[in-house]
């Protein structure tokens, strides 16, 4: 199934990944796709971060469906 | 007759409810207004300013992203004669803390921008519901330069945007364990002691987003009146729901949209004075869900154990009975 990935510019990529795919690996095609290191995505997904050691490690484990957006964000600190 | 009645009423409620459902999907996500006079920053600069060519650029630049990229959960309005200015809203992630709540957030464009971070007010109402987030509105993150970070962390001007900020603040910001977004703290997630301290400051984040919620019941700010009042119509039964299961020890965030409970997360319970305090609060929020018009709110009764509950379902009742003959 394909994902789409908006960039913080507003621009859009298409990611092609399996219910088995892992977090990583779909970080990995969107290094591939944007040039954005996997250390440094940020992936929003209905409001929420996406994170592989929170819950479990593949798409199926975060209900992620085909044609879902998300939203990539740099890294930042609070204070 | 009162079977028609019934019915009637039934046919009632469900068709305001499906009219306030309409205006909320029909609520566009980015939109320009006439005027911002309740903008925190709005003596920051003035109608008849000139702005140089590039920053009106870069602006209008930040609209069209803005509006053509926006998640469903943000919403922000512009103005045409401050361009300087936006507000957004950002509604609370479903299994967070701050689950269907309502964050806005002023912003202001300065003179120098993108060379500077944007200026960002958050509609704190003297509380502080998260690690940064403080209660005299100022968001403290190392991309608005609020916060000190190493060069990728910062604002960088030829690659940041307000898309970025309103996206970083729901994902980042407003998440599931909020405790941990305090410098330093990161480094004891996963112990007994993180998660133990994460999950006292998650409830009392829980509790001062009701508070949220009311403050924005009571004074919403202008150009989204209307959206407050249906977005919390539509939310009222999910929000007591979850209320409910709160006070019955369900643990804090498991209650997913519909009133359906997260097997996974039900292994724990809410404390002792989680349940308390829900239960004492919880009655201010009804309170301002039955102003806005919400029917049907009452709590299903339980049976009671001793006294002091036949009393309270007593004073329970004739609340109820007073409120319906207004």
């Amino acid at each position: 199934m394909q994902v789409f990935i908006i960039d913080e510019d507003g621009k859009k990529y298409c990611v092609e990944v399996e219910k088995t795919t892992t977090i990583a690996d779909m970080k990995t095609k969107i290094y591939d796709a944007t040039g954005m290191e996997n250390a440094y995505q940020y992936l929003e997904h209905r409001g929420k971060i996406v994170l592989e050691v929170h819950g479990g490690t593949t798409m199926d484990d975060y209900k992620i469906k085909a044609c879902d957006i998300f939203h990539m964000s740099d890294r930042m600190r609070g204070g | 007759m009162n079977h028609i009645k019934v019915i009637s009423l039934v046919q009632y409620s469900s068709s305001v409810k499906k009219l306030k459902e309409e205006f909320l999907r029909n609520f566009k996500r980015f939109d320009s207004v006439e005027d911002f006079s309740d903008h925190h920053y709005v003596s920051k600069g003035k109608a008849s300013k000139q702005h140089s060519k590039n920053w009106v650029k870069k602006v209008q630049d930040e609209w069209k992203i803005l509006n053509q990229n926006l998640p469903e959960t943000i919403f922000v309005r512009a103005c045409e004669s401050r361009m300087d200015l936006l507000r957004a809203v950002i509604i609370g992630a479903e299994g967070t803390p701050y689950h269907d709540g309502l964050f806005f957030f002023d912003i202001q464009f300065p003179d120098t921008y993108p060379s500077v971070p944007p200026n960002v007010y958050y509609h704190s109402g003297g509380l502080r519901i998260n690690p940064n987030l403080y209660n005299c509105g100022k968001v403290c993150l190392s991309l608005l330069g609020t916060w000190h970070g190493n060069a990728r962390q910062s604002w960088l001007p030829k690659e940041s945007t307000m898309l970025q900020v309103l996206v970083s603040i729901q994902a980042l910001v407003l998440n599931e364990q909020p405790y941990f977004n305090e410098p330093g703290y990161g480094l004891i997630k996963g112990t007994w002691l993180g998660e133990s301290k994460s999950k006292v400051y998650s409830e009392n984040v829980f509790l001062l987003s009701l508070k949220t919620m009311v403050y924005s019941m009571r004074k919403p700010p202008q150009h989204f009146e209307e959206y407050v009042q249906n977005h919390y119509f539509v939310r009222s039964h999910d929000i007591v729901k979850a209320c409910n299961a709160y006070k019955a020890g369900a643990p804090l965030g498991s209650m997913v949209k519909g009133g359906v409970q997260d097997l996974e997360q039900a292994r724990q319970s809410g404390s002792k004075k989680f349940k308390t305090d829900v239960a004492s609060f919880m009655q201010t929020v009804v309170d301002e869900f039955v102003k806005l018009g919400v029917k049907e709110l009452a709590e299903k009764p339980k049976p009671p154990v001793n006294n002091a509950n036949t009393e309270n379902q007593s004073k329970k009742k004739t609340r109820k009975r007073s409120r319906s003959s207004r």
